[in-house]
């Protein structure tokens, strides 16, 4: 165990060459190739970084995109099924109205047939009692009877009201109207005479008096005098009996 | 070299006439063996270098060996390994070739001969002032020595020369040890036991080279630590404070 001196100092100066030829050959080029790798690697980690936050954006983007398509869509059919519900609700409202408009033009129709109906039956039910009376004051009428009615129109003709006894009176006083009275049956003399006094003392007039006989009337007698007329005869009893028929009919007369 | 040698040095391969103590013994030859191989393979591997992702073997194998003696410097050291890679990793890599080439049938390591382990050492004895000058200033690297207390002067000093020893004898006596085991052995048991012999002579060679290499940065980084007298009101909120409570902070990190 010694030192040799001359391998002492020839192994220093080994061991410095070493050193150096090391850093020359070793250190140097690994470390600087360590060093751009690094470099590089950094570089592209960065760019990596740079598409990622990029991608990630463009993820965003699109998730918003998505998004708003989402509520486009559902915005969209919201309208839609509105615009769909508001064409229903017209349709419906259309298809009410159009259905409302049918059935009052088929009430319309109902009831004017409805009431065509009645006034057929009303005039026939009218001609038929109007027939059947008629027929019975036919078969029933004689002097008696008309002497009735005669008596009856008198007593009507006298129970005028004054109102529409003045207004007669100021009728024929204005406007020379001839009075007329017309008759179903033939009137003897004394009863022309009777009615013609009647007529003069009542309204005041003091014309000629028309005496004329009409079939239309049915046992009975009209004044028609100014506008005005004062009957009596049997179409006002059946026509009564058709206004109460009306009613029951569920309409007027 | 014959059996009862003990140490390569007497293994003389040539010798000057005129002045006898210049010669090539095995230790001299021996370690250009091993500083060629290690140049021209540097060299070798070198001249081809990819800094792209895809390297070569040989080039991972280079990268591997520079980057892990630059953690173990960074971690022993706590600093960038830059000024001291050189050094330190030569150490590391000579030592640890030298020894590895020992399974070579013939080879005699450099390092189990003590002139070679005495370079080294007085190497390290002589790079850990340089570096502790370099980073404190020759009047603070000079402090060192004073501390804790001047009279720990002559402590201090045979310190660093016994640790320069023991540094040197350390990796001798191992090298040394397992040559002349194994040449023992050989006389006794020549079948499988040398083998195993030479087995544990090679990681006890690559153990001895991180020690020496871990061993030398420790003493760099101990002479480059820059010592801070502490404030007389001390500040319990200041980090550098609690981080450095024994008073020391690292000379490269807080140069200022």
């Amino acid at each position: 165990m010694s030192i040799d001196w001359f391998t002492f100092f020839a192994q220093i100066i080994n061991f410095l060459v070493l050193v150096g030829l090391l850093r020359w050959f070793l250190y140097q080029p690994i470390i600087a190739a360590m060093n751009q790798r690094e470099a590089k690697i950094t570089q592209r980690w960065n760019e990596a970084q740079g598409k990622l936050a990029e991608a990630e954006q463009t993820v965003a983007l699109y998730q918003q995109q998505q998004t708003e398509f989402e509520q486009q869509r559902e915005a969209m059919l919201h309208d839609a099924r509105r615009e769909s519900d508001e064409h229903r609700e017209r349709l419906t409202r259309d298809a009410r109205e159009e259905v409302e408009l049918k059935r009052n033009q088929w009430l319309d129709g109902l009831k004017r047939e409805q009431a065509e109906s009645a006034d057929e039956v009303r005039e026939q039910f009218g001609e038929m009692a109007m027939h059947s009376a008629r027929h019975t004051l036919m078969e029933l009428a004689d002097a008696d009877l008309e002497t009735r009615v005669v008596e009856k129109f008198i007593e009507r003709i006298k129970q005028t009201d004054d109102a529409r006894r003045d207004e007669i009176r100021t009728l024929l006083a204005d406007d020379a109207t001839q009075v007329r009275l017309r008759s179903a049956f033939e009137l003897p003399d004394d009863v022309r005479d009777r009615l013609s006094a009647v007529v003069r003392e009542t309204l005041g007039y003091q014309g000629e008096i028309a005496f004329q006989q009409s079939s239309a009337l049915i046992c009975g007698i009209q004044l028609d005098a100014g506008g005005y007329s004062i009957q009596w005869n049997v179409d006002d009893f059946v026509r009564g009996i058709n206004a109460d028929f009306a009613t029951r009919l569920g309409r007027d007369a | 070299m014959n059996g009862v040698q003990i140490s390569v040095d007497q293994w003389v391969l040539w010798q000057s006439d005129v002045w006898p103590m210049v010669k090539l013994n095995a230790t001299i030859v021996f370690t250009w063996c091993v500083m060629a191989l290690l140049v021209a393979g540097s060299w070798w591997v070198t001249r081809r270098l990819s800094t792209d992702t895809t390297v070569s073997k040989f080039q991972n194998v280079l990268e591997v060996i520079v980057g892990g003696m630059r953690d173990q410097i960074r971690e022993v050291s706590s600093r960038d390994p830059g000024q001291y890679l050189a050094f330190v990793g030569t150490l590391f890599l000579f030592i640890c070739v030298a020894n590895l080439l020992s399974i070579v049938p013939g080879y005699q390591p450099p390092t189990a001969s003590l002139s070679t382990t005495a370079a080294l050492a007085t190497c390290v004895f002589i790079a850990v002032p340089i570096y502790g000058i370099a980073v404190q200033g020759p009047r603070a690297y000079l402090q060192h020595y004073l501390r804790p207390t001047p009279l720990m002067l002559p402590f201090n000093i045979v310190g660093e020369l016994s640790r320069t020893l023991a540094l040197a004898v350390r990796l001798y006596g191992n090298m040394m040890s397992g040559t002349v085991v194994a040449a023992i052995l050989i006389g006794f048991v020549p079948l499988f036991v040398p083998i195993l012999m030479q087995v544990l002579g090679l990681l006890t060679g690559l153990i001895q080279a991180y020690i020496f290499a871990v061993l030398a940065m420790v003493y760099i980084a101990s002479a480059t630590t820059v010592y801070h007298q502490r404030e007389p009101t001390p500040k319990a909120a200041d980090p550098e404070t609690n981080e450095n409570s024994q008073g020391y902070r690292t000379a490269g990190e807080h140069h200022e």
